[in-house]
């Protein structure tokens, strides 16, 4: 095992304590205050540098292998949360008046579309208008386009 | 670049890049100010380079696979682009940019260079052949050195009164440099001892920015290259 290292000079433990300090957690207001003492305007350099980031980001040619990537991240995450929303312990008048809405606010070929697929809601039982709902659910967050997509 | 890396780095939001920028200028400024620059000033740099171009070229590097990055030997991107940003500075530092001294001697040397003997270099031949370790090099490492000595003792007596920074310090000396060694050298906890270094680095930079204030009056310290 090593044993201590005393530091070669002054700047050698100048050093050592900057590494030490760096290895703490800081919080932002900490560091914008360090920095304006060293005579750094945080933001600017913040800025500057989260620029720069972006820039060799899309220069990367794993890109939009990444965008994708956080696409789908997303779009799984949207699922995901329409799954968790569906109101299973609704009754099944409102779970139809709940379908027949979804399907009303659905963009029109999409509405069209699923009208015609779930029509005959009295045949069905109610797990299949559950299922239904669930669906309708997911296609309807999934339509909903955000900044950004 | 290897998948794990892209995809560690393709799950950084931009408030995390944020972050990690701030944190990574708050280190290269700390690794900047105890190295040598001719342009004296630890922020701006030679080449045109800034403390805040370097974090910049330090992630770029790592987000282009110029310095091949893996979570699984590296796993805290923090630390490794600090090691990026020493290995940049040190550098930077020791290049040509920053060693090559400019002479007001030799201003105007250039017409009359017709006039020096064949065997001897012309004066810009000479500049660029020069050894590493000039008179000048040195004469402005000792003067770094005894700024750097300066600031320790202005360290040493701001602790004084503060028995937590007092014991750090006093562990650091005697070469215990992990939080965990000074932790059972000293009796302090841990958390305290991280702490402790933040005040201490934060003491430094205003102890730096005195002596810098102290080194700029007139007479003290100044060299004329």
């Amino acid at each position: 095992m090593k044993g201590p290292n005393p530091p070669k000079n002054s700047a050698d433990l100048f050093l050592r304590i900057a590494k030490l300090s760096a290895a703490a957690e800081w919080t932002t207001d900490e560091l914008h205050d360090a920095l304006r003492d060293g005579g750094v305007d945080p933001e600017r350099f913040a800025a500057d540098i989260l620029d720069r980031i972006k820039s060799a980001l899309r220069e990367s040619p794993a890109y939009w292998r990444n965008m994708a990537s956080q696409r789908r991240e997303a779009l799984m995450a949207k699922v995901q949360a329409a799954w968790s929303h569906v109101q299973w312990h609704l009754g099944r008048e409102a779970v139809i008046e709940k379908i027949k809405e979804i399907s009303a606010r659905l963009p029109s070929a999409l509405g069209e579309q699923y009208g015609v697929a779930f029509r005959g809601f009295n045949e069905c039982s109610d797990e299949d208008l559950a299922s239904m709902l669930e669906e309708l659910e997911i296609i309807e967050r999934l339509t909903q386009r955000e900044p950004g997509d | 670049m290897n998948p794990e890396a892209q995809a560690a780095l393709a799950r950084i939001t931009e408030d995390e890049w944020k972050q990690i920028a701030v944190e990574l200028s708050w280190y290269a400024l700390g690794v900047s100010r105890h190295l040598r620059w001719r342009t004296r000033n630890p922020v701006e740099l030679p080449g045109g380079e800034t403390v805040g171009s370097i974090v910049s070229l330090a992630i770029e590097k790592v987000l282009k696979g110029e310095r091949s990055w893996d979570p699984g030997t590296h796993p805290d991107l923090r630390k490794y682009l600090m090691d990026v940003i020493d290995s940049s500075l040190n550098h930077l530092a020791t290049g040509a940019d920053n060693t090559l001294l400019v002479s007001l001697r030799n201003e105007g040397l250039e017409d009359s260079s017709s006039s020096l003997t064949p065997d001897r270099p012309a004066p810009r031949e000479e500049w660029l052949s020069r050894p590493a370790a000039s008179p000048e090099t040195l004469l402005l490492d000792r003067e770094r050195a005894s700024l750097e000595d300066r600031a320790l003792e202005l360290l040493i007596d701001e602790c004084e009164d503060n028995p937590v920074l007092k014991k750090m310090l006093e562990a650091m000396f005697d070469g215990y440099e992990k939080p965990g060694e000074i932790s059972e050298a000293k009796g302090i906890p841990v958390k305290e001892i991280y702490n402790a270094a933040k005040r201490l680095d934060r003491k430094c930079e205003l102890i730096r920015r005195r002596v810098q204030q102290e080194t700029a009056k007139p007479g003290i310290g100044r060299e004329k290259l």
